[in-house]
């Protein structure tokens, strides 16, 4: 048995890679899968605190997450190619039709 | 500590971390949901090393297999590749950089030190039986406990296949122009 | 059981209320014709009187001088304050109730011939049919409170009458005049109100107005209920100082004006003085105040009748000088002779509103009565009937204000109470006015000088659904008063016959020695006596050429301006009162409410709107910023979390 500790260390750091991605790459789909990476770090917490507390609905979370995270991509990638006809562009930079 | 699961650990672990920084830091978008499919995957090992057997069944076929088939649609239909120009906010970048270390450092120290005291976490009982991850035991959670999420996810589900079409409806150029002729076909 | 209507006192105000929801709601506006909603409102106002009718020959014949009050069901119950929705049909109730609602038929039919161009008459019949269940609901009210309603109710329809004609500007001025002048009364019978129940701990008449209870209370108290019940009083019958709203309601139709400026709204003062005799007898010093206002009033308003010439107005003032002598009656206990009083001048006043209103039907809408005259030959029947009001009023005998006026008077001349005789001098002096003015008005209107005659020859006589009613009060006003109250032998005076075992409620003072038949005979004859002088004084002088009648007026000269000028009150007030209020307001309307009030919310507004404007340049549209954001919050969020582990 791998001790929860050394899960939770794992987690933390693809999650840190998750944030780090979403800050510093410009290509909305890349933060696309940079949020897709985050979700997946707090999917491996949940099972590792699963087996940790002997619980099936930590688990059972793990699913709803995966079903919204699929909604998500599935919405956010929608989103990303009406706005590459709309601006031509994929650079989050450059979507600024919220400005004040 | 069985060696088999501490090898098996360490090298899907390893993966998963490597691919995560491939897929942050590839310039080629279809490297990069390459590089995520292996991170998924990866993970999706781990889950077995943590005893959840289905779990780790659902994150290849629809992490791996649907969402990753997803972005690589995408990003071939789009045909764009390269980050081409530089970036005017590097700033951002660094910052972002040292502020996401400073937060996971905290989070996972956080998380190491274990629940505060008097939080009223269940902690596990020497009568209870160990978790095997099967997909009856998931289902009895989900159902038993978890009804009505259930059926809210499923709305949710309902609710994005709409959004994506409406979303992805073409509006011919002309029609746009023309006040109060929105949404012809 | 058999069926008895005194249990079902609560049909006599509900035909009316129902008239007033049918014609002012249920009917659809489309069929809302003269026809439809004068047959409802009449139709209405005719069930409510046989109601009455029948209640009062039950109550006659029960022969109980007391009933108990019929109980319907629990309306307020807060506390130590419990009043029931309770009615009272005693012989009180069932005279001021037979009185609106007879008088009140006739003025319903008279109003249909009346209204008959107007072109909303679903509104006028409305409000009518309301304002009688309002009066009948006061006068049957077994509370102070649920008096208060109506007293309220009927002045509310009062000023929605008055302003019936809205696209009138002075007719709204004068109905917000009515509205306000009545507001301070209202204010005295408001306070009067929480006195009582201070004193008494209830508002229901049976527990307030028995002598036991009256007994135990401080004379203080009693003064101060009584005054202020008199303040009241004073508000809704148009007494001195609070008289000024009674002439300008005159600017409502006329029908109003006889209905509710004349026989039975005004009216409604001296009932509540009457209902609360046992009060008034009990403190001395309130009765002195009563008749002491009644009197004055009735003397300056007869001065002034003298020298208006709007033919309403006079009759206005005519109303408040009789009102004057009800006061009077009440204030020397003399109960049963003010009620009379209050029949037999619904009865003339009425007549004489009527008439009025029929001569102006017949001449457009003339009102001044310099520009009126010879109608005699043209309005024969109205002129009869004006004629025969006019001798009423003036107190010729035998007709019905001779009967009443004359039976207050000799309760005023024998009272107990010390300046009895100065009051009755003060009375027949105006009497004697009553007669002058009257007789000016009759000579004027429907006589006058060869131009007038010419004048004259114009009108045309109105229609008999005007007439008729017109005849029949006229009728009343002659045989209304010996019918009620036949001064002599004493047996065969109805009225006190009715009324005696509700009498015996107060302890009356100054009324029981009647000083014999000599007395009574001596009075009536120097009445009689002044006021066929003064009717044959005034009808000579003003039926000949209006050059005399200049003339004397210029000879009169600040005399007549002061009393044509109603005694400047009207300007007085303008000057102590309206000014001052108007300022105030206008302070407050301009000054407390723009600036300060306004002030506060736009510069809320403006404090809103800057912070917005600084704060949406946060809106940078950089969602790597947005994200860097969350970032800072969420490093905060775990550094405070941590902060037991870092330091």
């Amino acid at each position: 048995m791998v001790p929860l500790s050394w899960y939770v260390a794992v987690a933390c750091v693809l999650f840190t890679i998750g944030v780090i991605g979403v800050l510093a790459c410009r290509r909305t789909i890349v933060i696309l899968m940079a949020i897709e990476l985050m979700l997946n770090a707090g999917n491996l917490l949940l099972v590792a605190l699963a087996r940790e507390f002997w619980s099936a609905q930590a688990q059972a979370i793990v699913l709803f997450v995966l079903a919204v995270a699929a909604a998500e991509v599935a919405v956010g990638l929608a989103i990303i190619v009406r706005m590459f006809e709309l601006k031509g562009t994929l650079d989050i930079d450059e979507v600024n039709l919220m400005k004040w | 500590m069985a060696w088999p699961h501490v090898t098996c650990f360490g090298i899907s672990s390893a993966l998963a971390i490597t691919a995560a920084v491939m897929v942050v830091t590839r310039r080629n978008a279809v490297h990069a949901a390459l590089w995520l499919a292996v991170a998924l995957v990866s993970t999706g090992v781990l889950y077995l090393t943590l005893s959840a057997q289905f779990l780790a069944v659902l994150q290849v076929i629809i992490y791996a297999g649907a969402i990753v088939v997803l972005f690589l649609f995408v990003v071939m239909l789009l045909n764009v590749n390269e980050d081409q120009a530089t970036d005017r906010r590097r700033w951002l970048a660094v910052v972002g950089l040292a502020l996401a270390l400073v937060w996971g450092a905290g989070t996972a120290l956080l998380l190491l030190a274990g629940p505060p005291a008097g939080t009223g976490l269940v902690v596990r009982t020497p009568g209870d039986v160990a978790l095997r991850g099967t997909a009856e035991e998931l289902a009895r959670a989900v159902f038993e406990h978890h009804a009505l999420a259930f059926e809210l996810v499923s709305l949710i589900l309902l609710a994005a296949m709409a959004g994506v079409i409406a979303l992805a409806r073409r509006t011919p150029r002309g029609a746009e122009e023309i006040p109060g002729k929105r949404g012809s076909p | 059981m058999d069926f008895l209507w005194t249990k079902h006192i609560w049909l006599i105000p509900f035909w009316p209320a129902l008239g007033a929801l049918a014609n002012g709601v249920l009917i659809p506006r489309a069929r809302k014709t003269l026809d439809v909603v004068s047959t409802v409102a009449i139709g209405s106002v005719a069930m409510s009187f046989l109601c009455t009718v029948f209640l009062t020959a039950e109550l006659a014949s029960l022969r109980i001088g007391n009933p108990a009050p019929v109980e319907y069901f629990r309306w307020i119950d807060a506390g130590d304050l419990r009043v029931p929705f309770a009615l009272l049909f005693d012989p009180l109730s069932a005279t001021m109730c037979l009185m609106v609602t007879g008088v009140g038929l006739l003025i319903h039919i008279y109003s249909m011939g009346y209204m008959a161009h107007d072109p909303d008459p679903g509104r006028f019949f409305t409000y009518l049919n309301l304002f009688m269940a309002m009066m009948l609901l006061l006068l049957l009210a077994d509370s102070f409170l649920l008096m208060f309603v109506g007293w309220e109710g009927v002045g509310l329809c009062s000023y929605l009458l008055i302003g019936f004609w809205h696209r009138k500007e002075s007719a709204n001025r004068a109905g917000l005049k009515a509205f306000l002048v009545n507001r301070v009364g209202d204010a005295g019978f408001l306070m009067a109100m929480m006195l009582i129940f201070v004193t008494f701990g209830s508002l229901r008449f049976d527990e307030v107005l028995s002598n036991a209870a009256i007994r135990q209370a401080s004379p203080t108290m009693l003064f101060a209920i009584t005054a202020l019940l008199f303040v009241g009083a004073t508000g809704k019958s148009a007494q001195l100082p609070l008289h000024v709203w009674l002439p300008d309601a005159m600017e409502g139709p006329t029908p109003v004006s006889a209905l509710i400026h004349a026989a039975t709204m005004v009216t409604a003062g001296v009932y509540v003085v009457v209902r609360c005799a046992a009060l008034y007898s009990a403190e001395g010093a309130a009765s002195a105040l009563v008749a002491w206002i009644g009197v004055i009033t009735a003397l300056l308003a007869s001065l002034i009748a003298l020298a208006q010439t709007d033919i309403k107005r006079v009759l206005a003032y005519s109303t408040i000088s009789q009102l004057g002598y009800m006061f009077l009656a009440c204030g020397v206990g003399a109960y049963v002779a003010a009620i009379l009083h209050v029949v037999t001048h619904a009865f003339f006043k009425a007549c004489l509103f009527l008439g009025a209103g029929s001569a102006m039907h017949g001449t457009g809408g003339q009102t001044d009565i310099r520009k009126m005259g010879g109608l005699a030959k043209t309005m024969p029947r109205t002129t009869v009937a004006f004629w025969i009001a006019c001798l009423s009023i003036a107190g010729i005998a035998p007709l019905a204000g001779f009967v009443s006026k004359d039976e207050i008077l000799h309760h005023v001349f024998v009272s107990t109470y010390a300046p009895a005789r100065t009051l009755w001098t003060l009375a027949i002096i105006t009497a004697f006015l009553t007669a002058v003015y009257m007789f000016r008005l009759f000579a004027l209107t429907f006589h006058g000088d060869e131009q007038a005659m010419k004048r004259g020859a114009h009108a045309h006589e109105s229609p008999s659904v005007m007439t008729i009613p017109l005849m029949m009060l006229a009728a009343l006003a002659i045989v209304g008063g010996l019918a009620l109250g036949l001064p002599y032998p004493p047996g065969l005076h109805l009225l006190n016959h009715f009324m005696r075992g509700w009498l015996i409620i107060g302890r009356h003072h100054g009324a029981e020695d009647t000083g014999g038949l000599g007395l009574a005979l001596a009075l009536a004859a120097i009445a009689l006596a002044v006021a066929v002088s003064g009717a044959v004084l005034a009808f000579r002088f003003f039926r000949g050429p209006y050059r005399r009648v200049e003339l004397l007026q210029r000879r009169l000269g600040f005399a007549y301006t002061l009393l044509s000028r109603k005694l400047y009150i009207d300007e007085l007030y303008d000057i102590v009162i309206v000014g001052p209020a108007v300022g105030l307001s206008r302070l407050a309307a301009d000054v407390t409410d723009t600036r300060g009030i306004d002030g506060i919310v736009h510069g809320a507004a403006a404090i809103a709107y800057r912070a917005g404007e600084g704060l949406r340049r946060l809106q940078t549209s950089h969602t790597r910023v947005y994200a860097l954001a969350m970032l800072v919050g969420a490093v905060a969020l775990v550094l405070y979390l941590a902060r037991g582990m870092l330091f």
